[in-house]
């Protein structure tokens, strides 16, 4: 689902090496990392003065977290990057409490009742403000502990303190996985100048098309004023899917300079004089 | 639409010399120093260009001047990426049609 919607499912967290298990969370706080993506970042490996969270070599690893070595302190709630790092304590017999990441004035203050909002951002229960720490060492992210009813702990994911944005919203508005599913990328734009939809990627790549530049000298993708930065990855990818090969075996687009757009005058008004060796070039 | 005035993490809106863009004919109040493109959203002109092909409203996407859906002609130049051009006293705005023209031709 998160390649769909751009949020975790709970069967998706149960599999991922960042959960400690329902097990550990209904004995102690402990840390819940919600990474699914092996992208290379590992403050959160850093952040921990015991060692409980484990990412090693290769830097693209998912992080592990030993649960017996967790002390909740929830340094590295803040430390991470995509702020997917989680407290979560479900010891208690009446209440569970979450402690998340926030980014956003204003503050809630401790006591406050704000509202718990699911990994969507939907509104699922009100919670109690218990801890507010905006410390240097957090460099401005603030972490928060609020207190949710009993079975919520592993739901709430973020907050919100305003309360008319609550009211207005529609759940009946909202798109369900049935929807998602539906929605076809067919007419999407891949190359924005040129003003190219998936589809016709797709047709050119049928007709016999096999490289970007291939895609390029049928369609026009990547001869706009962008020239080529926005598709050609895109392009690559769409090409790869339609073969069935990996990405990387597709030729890429020839690349040119200058790298970044700049007027003709950046090169006239230089102030020197040409000489012998400024026409020798090995290309 | 407003600007951000006070943000967690970029901190307060700096003070700065208020300065008048000329959009479409319109004046229109911007902070020296600001792209452009950050002017005319804090006045709530959102479309900067329309599509040469299908003709379709185009404005603010990628904001760091790598996908070109921002141009606009100012001061005579067309395909101006405004999110990265800096606003300057009396500038001339204008909403381009296609891929614009240059003034003389």
């Amino acid at each position: 689902m998160l390649a769909k919607t751009g949020y975790l499912d709970m069967e998706e967290i149960l599999d991922i090496p960042g959960f400690p298990g329902e097990e550990v969370l209904s004995r102690k706080k402990c840390v819940v990392i919600e990474c699914k993506q092996n992208i290379p970042c590992n403050p959160c490996e850093d952040a921990c003065p015991h060692g409980a969270i484990k990412i090693g070599e290769p830097i693209t690893n998912l992080p592990v977290v030993d649960p017996e070595k967790c002390v909740g302190c929830g340094l590295c709630v803040a430390q991470c990057p995509g702020q997917a790092c989680f407290l979560v304590d479900q010891s208690a017999a009446d209440y569970d409490t979450v402690t998340l990441p926030y980014e956003y004035y204003p503050l809630p203050e401790k006591d406050q009742e704000v509202y718990g909002l699911s990994r969507a951002g939907e509104y699922l229960v009100k919670a109690t403000v218990v801890r507010v720490v905006m410390t240097k060492k957090n460099d401005r992210t603030a972490v928060i502990e609020v207190k949710v009813p009993k079975g919520f702990g592993m739901k709430v994911r973020s907050i919100s303190t305003d309360g008319k944005r609550i009211a207005a919203e529609n759940p009946n508005e909202a798109l369900s996985a049935q929807d998602v599913d539906g929605i076809s990328d067919e007419n999407m734009y891949v190359c924005r100048c040129e003003e190219i939809t998936k589809a016709e990627v797709i047709q050119a790549v049928r007709n016999g098309a096999t490289s970007v530049n291939e895609v390029k000298r049928l369609l026009r993708t990547g001869m706009g004023l962008c020239q080529g930065r926005n598709c050609a990855k895109t392009i690559e990818r769409i090409i790869a899917q339609e073969l069935g090969v990996a990405p990387s075996s597709v030729p890429q687009a020839t690349k040119r300079g200058p790298v970044r757009p700049i007027k003709l005058t950046g090169y006239t008004s230089l102030d020197i004089e040409a000489s012998e060796e400024m026409f020798e070039h090995d290309w | 639409m407003s600007r951000i005035e006070n943000h967690i993490i970029l901190g307060d809106l700096e003070q700065k010399k208020e300065v008048q863009i000329i959009v479409d004919g319109k004046p229109i109040p911007a902070v020296e120093g600001e792209p452009i493109l950050a002017a005319l959203l804090a006045s709530g002109i959102k479309v900067a260009n329309i599509s040469p092909k299908h003709h379709e409203p185009r404005g603010y996407f990628c904001g760091i001047g790598r996908c070109t859906n921002c141009v606009m002609t100012v001061n005579g130049d067309p395909n101006v990426r405004t999110c990265i051009t800096p606003v300057e006293d009396g500038m001339i705005v204008e909403t381009q049609d296609g891929l614009g023209k240059w003034e003389e031709s």
